[in-house]
Order: structure tokens, then C-alpha cells, then sequence
């Protein structure tokens, strides 16, 4: 098999994984080393399907004895398998590093053999990238669940990123789906990265040379519409994992019928692609808006309007929040303003320090107005006539030219929300100090 | 009142002491592509002039402000001459908050320009590509706003033991480096062999690697188009659509080293 196939093979089998940030670490190479890497990440370029591709994302191998059922890699598949030699792998990603084609280099694999024998394959091929090539670019690695903590933490000096995914929603579903991994094969992995993390920077503040652990922090993702879990349930989920676990990022992944089973959505089911968006731009509301899960949705709002991004629905729901005067209003508060996001809410902070805004100044600040019309007023005054009621803004915001949406919810799926499934997030709670 | 420079930043500094030396606001600075007519007053460039006002803005309004006001210079923002010697009053009159008030016309077209010039910056960081030419890593850009500087310190930092080239088209401006050297030259055109069989190769590896990594289901080019804008994908080797390659009875990487 010559290298373009097994690239081939090792990339598609890799692309469902959604990550491909190289975010979240500042460095420059040592001495006679190559490479760096910028906090905010460099995207090197876009797959047709619209994804940044920033790090040579590849298995180093699809021979995985697992049989997850949505896994297009599962044992029972009849697929090409391939597997990269250590040393083709690291100079594979060197040559394309030299040409500026990518940030580094993204390295999960199947689990060949035992998790053990896995990692040390992965370790070596980073070793050689790091020690002979004395690279320094960014490196994201999977950490394989039931491997030896002492592999794991050697592929956190090596690594700038660890992840272990989480899989699925919820541990029922997991074990349905899943029934090589269990809960806490996934969970230890996560809280020992967690833990040692913690652990490096304190010995980072106290020996300048401590070698420094997984600097750019955990990430995680599960599968979005495999499994019957509503949106609130995946979004506390992602909340807590945020809040117990530290994690740098909560990736979701549309499910794509990859397998034709009948634990899974049949195989003409289009992925949920806008109910992903949706959770994605309610994670960036965790993250950097001040919003908390529980009031973007709750026991009676299980799931995201399709018609208005999670921002809106909020807005609209609480009357009582606006107008918003632009002019005192603190940080927080603009924040919440549809059409005003952390860029804008600085600016119009900036720009107030030299006198009072209008909407022309507003609008100059970046604020997208065909939104946030409804919600501010500047120096007292509306842009707009007030709004009768909150169905009239919720009418107004969504005849602005948006496209009905067609995959919430997967077909025949509603019926299986309305049954109740454990959440991750009330057995981790419970589990929490066993760790 | 029109002045006319020679088109250099020490031109354009010059014409802020005259400005500030007489007391007057031209209403246009004009580089020389940009007037044909003789009209106006010749502003001579001068060294002196040049570090007396790139000293007074530094020491008065600090590095940020200073780096604002060199990026904005950079930047194909149209009219940035007159509209940068009209923020520098500003900001000598209000201090150094009018850089971001916004409701000033002109420190928010500044503003909007600086973030245009930086984005672009940012990502030619990523879709900049090199091909190596026997050792040599050359690449070719074409930005609208003059990155080349900081694309210069980026891969700098990057690639110190590496000697690459690259030349920014549009202003036909070429970066060198090598471990022991960097400069920067003015260039009218760069002309390049073709790709060797190695070149050829990784080439044919990374586009191999593109085009497994797409998912069908997802196929998305509006997104695509609105993450990586047309007008940069002449340069990059994945929307090059020269024939495939020959690949084969061609050594592995390990065998070339």
C-alpha cells in the first residue's frame, strides 16, 4: 500500500471527529527547533463541507477491536484497514508543516491490540516528532480510554491538547452504543488529565523547567442525535463538563447514519445539522456571554427554537431584561442584547469613555442592528416603536430573512424524548469524589 | 489644499510635521499614483522630520497606539493619509480614548480598517503556502493590505533554521530569510521552475488528505466560501487543478531523506 492510500484510508477514517482547532497555547521553538503555535489557533484552509482543517487529522490506525455501533471503523465493518509506521507519520506531518499546510498534528487511533499497546505506538511517533525533528508545533492527542495512567501522562508531555471523548449524552446510551467503553473508562482518563493539568501549573509557577503537561488544556465531543437525549440534557452535560472537568472546548458532532442498525437512525436520516449549530452557539453563550444552561433551557423548553438562535429565544422570553440603554448599561448586560457580542460590547465600553453613543456610533461598533434593534435604546430613545408584545419580536426577528430550518429533531424521535434518561450530569455529580 | 508625497510612510510622517509645523489640515494627502495633476503642494521627504514625529506620537501616545496608526498606514483603507492625520490631532487634542470613539467618523474607519488589515493578516498566516524549491521555500501572496511585515515576523519565528522567500504581488515586495539573514526588497515579478517530483508529491499527498476529510453529508460551499473567500484560493496548491501525478515506483518519504 503506498502512503496517498493510507492517508487516505487513516484520514477518512479520522474525519468524523469534529475537533480540528489548534487553539489554546502561545509558543516559539526552542533552540534549533521548528514550529510554534498562537493561542487563538490558525485554520490552514476548508473542506467543501465548509470545516477548518488546521492539523493533519489521522488515526494511526483503523484496526480497532471495539464495536461501537455508530463507528464507521466498528470490528463487524468491512472497511480498508491501514496502519502508519511511526516514522512515515512524523515525516509526513514535518513535510507538511514546511509548506505551511498545517498548524500540526491532530493524532486518535482505533485501538489495535490493547489501549496500552496503542498509546505507546502513538507516543512513539510524537517522540520522534518532537525529539528528532525538535518540533514545536501544536499536537492534539486522543488519550484511548483504559490505557495505563502512566502511558496517558507521557502523552500529555508530549501533547499540547488531550482529549478523551465522551462518546454519547448519556452512560444508557453509552452502554447501548458503545459496548466496549464504559462510564468510567472515559471518566477516570478525563479527571487524571484534569487533576495533572492542575498539578503543572502550580509546578510551573514554582520550577521555571517543569515539563509542561497538556498546556493548551482537554477537549471533548460527543455524538448529537444517535441517542434520545433533548438539547437541555446535552447542554448541562456540557455545563458541568465545563465546570468539573476544566475542559478547554465540548465538541458536538451531528450523527451521520454511517451503519445500517437497528439501535441507530436509519440510514436516509440527514444529520442534525442545525440542532448541532444550535448547541453550538448556546456553548459559546457558556463560555463567553455569562449565560447559564439552566436559563437558556429548562424541564418545560427541552429544546432550541429552530426558528431563533438560543440568544434570541432568551431575549424574547424576558421582556423584563429590556430596553437595554446603551449608554450605562454594564458589560454584562449588553452581552445579552441580540446582535451585540464581546467584540461590540467592548467597543461600545471603549467608545462611551469619550461620551454618550447614537445609533449611527452603534451601528460603527460592529452591533448588528437588524437584531439588536429591538432590545436597546440610545440615549433613552428607541430606533424602533416598542414592541406590543414578546410574539411580536419573536415575529419581527424571525421574518428578517431566515430559512425554516428542517432537522431538529430527527424523525420518530419525539416519541423517544418523552422518556426519561438518566443524565451524565446527576451520576458524574454523585461520582465525583471517587475520583 | 491637496498635499503630494512620494508614497512612503517617512513621506507621510513628513507631511504630519508640515501639517503640525504651519498649523494646517490639507484636505488631501495624495501618494504619487494617485495624482496625476500637478496641483498641490510637493511634500519632500526628510529622515529628520520622519523620526521627530515617529518619536513624538510614540513617546506622547504610547506603542499600541503608535502600532495602530503604522498598521493603519498599511492598510488599503482609501484616503488613509488624510484620515490618519485628522485621528493624530484627535488624539493629541482628547488623548489617547479618541483612538476608539467611535462616533468619530474617522477613528472608526480606522478601526474597521486596522480589523480588515489584521483578519487578513491572520489568515494568510494559515493559507499561505510554500513549495520547496531545492531547499528553498518560496511562497506567493496577493493581500490587499501590506502584510507582508507581519507574515515576516510570523514565520520567522516559525521556520529560523528554514531559507524561504515570500513575495507579496500586489506590492511587489519580497521577504528573504535565512538563519543568518533576513531583508526585505523590492521585486517586479518572481519567476519559478516548475515543481520537482518531491514537490509533486506532498502536493499530491495533502490534496489526497483534503479530499478524504470532507464529508459528503455535510457539503456545505456557502460556508466554505464565506471561512476561505475565492480570492485567496489561486495561491493555494489544493485549488490548483494541475493534472494528477504519477506517483508511482516513486520512494516513500523514508527513503528520501
Amino acid at each position: 500500500m503506498d502512503l496517498l492510500q493510507k492517508l487516505s484510508i487513516l484520514a477518512d477514517a479520522a474525519k468524523y471527529d469534529v475537533a480540528c482547532t489548534s487553539s489554546g497555547v502561545d509558543k516559539t521553538p526552542l533552540p534549533g527547533g521548528i514550529g510554534s503555535a498562537a493561542a487563538a489557533g490558525i485554520c490552514h484552509t476548508f473542506t467543501a463541507d465548509g470545516r477548518c482543517v488546521s492539523l493533519l487529522k489521522v488515526l494511526f490506525s483503523n484496526a480497532c477491536i471495539h464495536d461501537c455501533r455508530y463507528c464507521i471503523n466498528r470490528r463487524s465493518n468491512d472497511v480498508p484497514r491501514a496502519t502508519f509506521t511511526a516514522e512515515e507519520l512524523a515525516e509526513l506531518t514535518m513535510q507538511f508543516y514546511r509548506r505551511n499546510y498545517i498548524e500540526g498534528l491532530f493524532l486518535s487511533s482505533g485501538v489495535v491490540k490493547n489501549p496500552d499497546y496503542t498509546v505507546e505506538q502513538m507516543i512513539r511517533a510524537l517522540r520522534i516528532l518532537r525529539e528528532k525533528y525538535r518540533f514545536c508545533g501544536y499536537i492534539h492527542a486522543k488519550a484511548i480510554p483504559g490505557a495505563d495512567p502512566r502511558l496517558i501522562w507521557q502523552l500529555g508531555l508530549l501533547a499540547d491538547r488531550l482529549s478523551v471523548n465522551i462518546e454519547l449524552p448519556s452512560a444508557q446510551s453509552l452502554s447501548r452504543l458503545a459496548p466496549g467503553k464504559s462510564r468510567s473508562s472515559i471518566l477516570l482518563p478525563m479527571r487524571q488529565i484534569e487533576e495533572t493539568i492542575a498539578e503543572n501549573r502550580e509546578d510551573i509557577v514554582r520550577y521555571r523547567h517543569a515539563p509542561r503537561f497538556a498546556p493548551a488544556g482537554q477537549s471533548t465531543q460527543m455524538i448529537v442525535g444517535a441517542s434520545p437525549e433533548p438539547d437541555v440534557q446535552i447542554l448541562t452535560l456540557a455545563e458541568s463538563l465545563y465546570q468539573k472537568f476544566n475542559l478547554k472546548r465540548v465538541f458536538f458532532s451531528a450523527y451521520i447514519p454511517l451503519n445500517d442498525d437497528p439501535a441507530l437512525p436509519g440510514k436516509e436520516t440527514p444529520p442534525p445539522l442545525l440542532r448541532e449549530h444550535r448547541l453550538y452557539q448556546a456553548d459559546w453563550l457558556l463560555r463567553f456571554y455569562g449565560f447559564s444552561a439552566g436559563e437558556l433551557l429548562d424541564r418545560e423548553h427541552p429544546n432550541f427554537d429552530p426558528l431563533l438562535d438560543p440568544k434570541e429565544s432568551w431575549a424574547v422570553a424576558h421582556p423584563e431584561f429590556f430596553p437595554v440603554e446603551i449608554n450605562d448599561a454594564p458589560q454584562e448586560a449588553l452581552l445579552r442584547v441580540p446582535g451585540i457580542g464581546p467584540r461590540s460590547a467592548r467597543r461600545i465600553l471603549e467608545a462611551r469613555r469619550c461620551g454618550s453613543l447614537d445609533f449611527t456610533a452603534l451601528r460603527r461598533t460592529g452591533a448588528v442592528m437588524r437584531r439588536a434593534q429591538y432590545f436597546v435604546t440610545c440615549r433613552g430613545k428607541h430606533l424602533v416603536p416598542p414592541a406590543y408584545s414578546p410574539e411580536s419580536v419573536r415575529l419581527a426577528l424571525i421574518s428578517k430573512g431566515k430559512t425554516a430550518p428542517s432537522q431538529l429533531l430527527l424523525p420518530g424521535m419525539e416519541k423517544a424524548l418523552q422518556k426519561e434518561v438518566s443524565p451524565w450530569s446527576t451520576a458524574m455529580t454523585a461520582a465525583l469524589p471517587g475520583f | 489644499m491637496v498635499y503630494r508625497y512620494d508614497g512612503s510612510f517617512a513621506g507621510f510622517l513628513s507631511c504630519v510635521f508640515l501639517s503640525f509645523a504651519r498649523k494646517e489640515t490639507p484636505d488631501q494627502i495624495l501618494p504619487p499614483e494617485e495624482s496625476p495633476l500637478l496641483g498641490g503642494k510637493w511634500v519632500e521627504t526628510r529622515q529628520d522630520h520622519a523620526r521627530r514625529v515617529e518619536m513624538g506620537l510614540r513617546r506622547k501616545l504610547g506603542e499600541e497606539i503608535w502600532a495602530d496608526i503604522r498598521d493603519g498606514y498599511l492598510s488599503c483603507l482609501p484616503g488613509k493619509e488624510g484620515i490618519l492625520l485628522r485621528v493624530i490631532q484627535r488624539l493629541f487634542q482628547s488623548g489617547r480614548r479618541a483612538i476608539t470613539d467611535y462616533r468619530d467618523p474617522d477613528a472608526a474607519a480606522l478601526q474597521k480598517a486596522l480589523v480588515m488589515m489584521r483578519q487578513e493578516g491572520h489568515l494568510l498566516e494559515g493559507f499561505l503556502r510554500f513549495s520547496d524549491y531545492s531547499g528553498v521555500l518560496v511562497a506567493v501572496i496577493h493581500p490587499k493590505n501590506g502584510v507582508l511585515p507581519r507574515l515576516a515576523v510570523h514565520f520567522s519565528t516559525r521556520f529560523p533554521q528554514e531559507k524561504f522567500v515570500i513575495y507579496d504581488e500586489t506590492h511587489h515586495l519580497a521577504f528573504f530569510h535565512s538563519p543568518t539573514e533576513r531583508k526585505f526588497a523590492e521585486i517586479d515579478a518572481l519567476t519559478l521552475p516548475p515543481p520537482d517530483q518531491t514537490e509533486r508529491l506532498y502536493r499530491a499527498l495533502w490534496k489526497g488528505f483534503l479530499s478524504a476529510l470532507s464529508i459528503r453529508e455535510r457539503e456545505n460551499p456557502r460556508c466554505q466560501m464565506t471561512h476561505l473567500p475565492l480570492r485567496y484560493r489561486p495561491w493555494m496548491v489544493e485549488f490548483d487543478r494541475e493534472e494528477p501525478t504519477d506517483l508511482s515506483g516513486f520512494a516513500l518519504p523514508e527513503g528520501q531523506k
